[in-house]
C-alpha cells in the first residue's frame, strides 16, 4: 500500500458521528431561529427610528413652516402704487404683491423677500423707481395688520422709524387683520381696502372699482371733502406728529380711520399733516 | 441566511472533512465540536454564493482551518489531539491505521494540513497552495518534508 493509500484509509476511520451530526443541526437550528428574532428586532427597530426620524421631521418642517412661512402680519404701502408684504413671525418678508401696475414697476426691479420689514420698507420708499410718486402732495400711507395687538404696536413703531415717514412724510395706520382677504378679494391692497371702507362711509356709491384707479392722496381729499375727522385713538402718523413731514406739520392732525367692526377696539389713526 | 436544506446537505456532506481537519489542529473533543459547530455557523450566516460544489468545498476546508487556527489563538492553547483523546474512534482503529493516523496528527502543524489536504482530500500543490495561501513551491517542500518525518515515525514502509 503506497503512502496515500495509507494515509486514506487511516483518516478514513476518523469522522463525525451522527449525534455530532445530529447536536450541530440542533445548534444550527436554534442560532437560525436567534438570528431570524435578531433580524426581526433590527427590522423594528429600523422601523421605529425611521417613524421617530420622520416625525421628527414633520415637527421641525411644520414648526419651521409656521415659524417662516406662515403670514402673521401685513404691511401695505400706498401712494399711487399700492404694494402688500406678507410677514412671518419674525418680521421677514415672506411676499411682496402689487395691486396695481405701478407696484409691479416697483416689485419688478427691487426684491424684499427675505429683508426685515423696516428694511424692505426703506427699500421700496427710497428705491427711484418710487420717487416719481412721491412728488407733490402724494399721500403715503403704511397700513398695518397683524394677529395680535401687541405685534401692530411694534409694527407701528418700526413704520415710524423707517424713512418712509421720518423722510417722506408718511403716515402709519393700522387695520383690522380681518379684512385682509376682503381686501385681497376686491384686488385691492389692506390700506387702500381700509381707506375705501372709510370713504363708503360718507359715500354709498363709492366702490372698490373706483378706489383701485385712485390715488391715496384722491381718497384722503375726498375724506376730506366729506368732513372726515379725527377720532384721535391712532398710533399716531409719522407726518401728523409734525416730525417729518415735507409739507410741514402745521397743519398737522390725527385722523382716526373708522373702525372696520372687527369688535377689537383696534383703532385705525393716522397724523396727517398737510 | 442559509435555509435548513442547505445546512442538512451542508452538514451530511462536510461533516467528516471538517471534523478530520479539526483532528489536525485542536487538542481536546470539546474543541473540536466547538470549532466544528463554528464551521457551520459561519456557513449558516454567509451571504456569498459558491460557483460550484468544489467552490463550496474549498470555502469550508479554508474556514476550518482558519476556525482551528482562531480557536487555537483565543485560548492561547497548543498541542495536538491523541487519538487516546478519542476514545470512541481509537477502540475502532485498525492497529496499522491507528500508527499513521497517530503519526500525521503528531507532526507540526504546517505538514498536516499538506498531507491531509493532498493525500485524503486530493487537492494538488497548487490548490493546497491557493487554501493555504501559500506558494505552490512551498507546499511541494510542506509535502516532502512532511512525508519524510513520517517515514522516519513509520519506518520506511511509507
Amino acid at each position: 500500500m503506497n503512502a496515500e493509500n495509507k494515509i486514506k484509509t487511516a483518516f478514513d476511520s476518523v469522522g463525525a458521528s451522527e449525534s455530532l451530526k445530529a447536536a450541530t443541526k440542533s445548534f444550527l437550528q436554534e442560532a437560525r431561529r436567534k438570528e431570524e428574532r435578531r433580524a426581526a428586532g433590527h427590522r423594528l427597530r429600523m422601523a421605529a427610528q425611521a417613524v421617530c426620524a420622520a416625525v421628527l421631521m414633520l415637527v421641525i418642517g411644520l414648526g419651521g413652516y409656521t415659524m417662516l412661512l406662515v403670514p402673521v402680519s401685513y404691511v401695505s404701502i400706498d401712494v399711487n402704487p399700492s404694494i402688500e408684504l406678507e410677514l412671518n413671525r419674525i418680521d421677514r418678508v415672506i411676499s411682496a404683491r402689487a395691486y396695481n401696475e405701478d407696484g409691479e414697476r416697483i416689485l419688478e426691479c427691487i426684491s424684499v423677500w427675505g429683508k426685515h420689514y423696516t428694511e424692505a420698507l426703506d427699500l421700496l420708499v427710497e428705491s427711484s423707481e418710487m420717487e416719481p410718486y412721491l412728488e407733490g402732495n402724494a399721500a403715503l400711507v403704511f397700513t398695518v395688520a397683524s394677529d395680535s395687538m401687541q405685534r401692530e404696536n411694534w409694527l407701528l413703531e418700526g413704520v415710524s422709524g423707517s424713512s418712509g415717514c421720518t423722510g417722506y412724510g408718511g403716515m402709519g395706520v393700522r387695520t383690522d387683520v380681518a379684512i385682509v382677504s376682503e381686501a385681497h378679494e376686491c384686488g385691492l391692497s389692506l390700506g387702500k381696502y381700509a381707506a375705501y371702507k372709510l370713504l363708503l362711509q360718507y359715500d354709498s356709491s363709492i366702490s372698490t372699482e373706483d378706489c383701485r384707479n385712485m390715488t391715496m392722496s384722491e381718497i384722503h381729499g375726498l375724506l376730506e371733502e366729506h368732513g372726515h375727522k379725527s377720532e384721535g385713538h391712532g398710533s399716531g402718523g409719522c407726518r401728523g406728529d409734525g416730525t417729518g413731514g415735507a409739507s410741514g406739520a402745521d397743519e398737522g392732525r390725527e385722523e382716526g380711520w373708522g373702525g372696520e367692526g372687527n369688535g377689537s377696539g383696534h383703532g385705525h389713526g393716522h397724523g396727517h399733516g398737510r | 441566511m442559509r435555509n435548513e436544506l442547505e445546512i442538512n446537505h451542508a452538514v451530511e456532506n462536510y461533516s467528516d472533512m471538517i471534523r478530520r481537519i479539526c483532528l489536525c489542529h485542536l487538542k481536546n473533543a470539546a474543541d473540536v465540536e466547538d470549532v466544528f459547530q463554528t464551521v457551520f455557523l459561519k456557513y449558516l450566516l454567509y451571504k456569498g454564493t459558491f460557483e460550484s460544489a468544489e467552490h463550496e468545498k474549498a470555502w469550508f476546508v479554508r474556514v476550518a482551518i482558519n476556525a482551528c487556527k482562531d480557536h487555537l489563538k483565543s485560548l492561547f492553547r497548543h498541542g495536538v489531539l491523541c487519538l487516546e483523546d478519542l476514545a470512541d474512534e481509537a477502540a475502532s482503529i485498525a492497529p496499522e491505521e491507528h500508527d499513521v493516523l497517530d503519526a500525521v496528527l503528531s507532526l507540526p502543524i504546517k505538514y498536516k494540513d499538506a498531507i491531509y489536504l493532498h493525500y485524503y482530500e486530493g487537492y494538488s500543490a497548487a490548490e493546497i497552495g491557493k487554501l493555504l495561501h501559500k506558494k505552490e513551491s512551498t507546499v511541494y517542500s510542506l509535502l516532502s518534508r512532511g512525508r519524510g518525518l513520517l517515514r522516519e515515525t513509520l519506518g520506511g514502509d511509507l
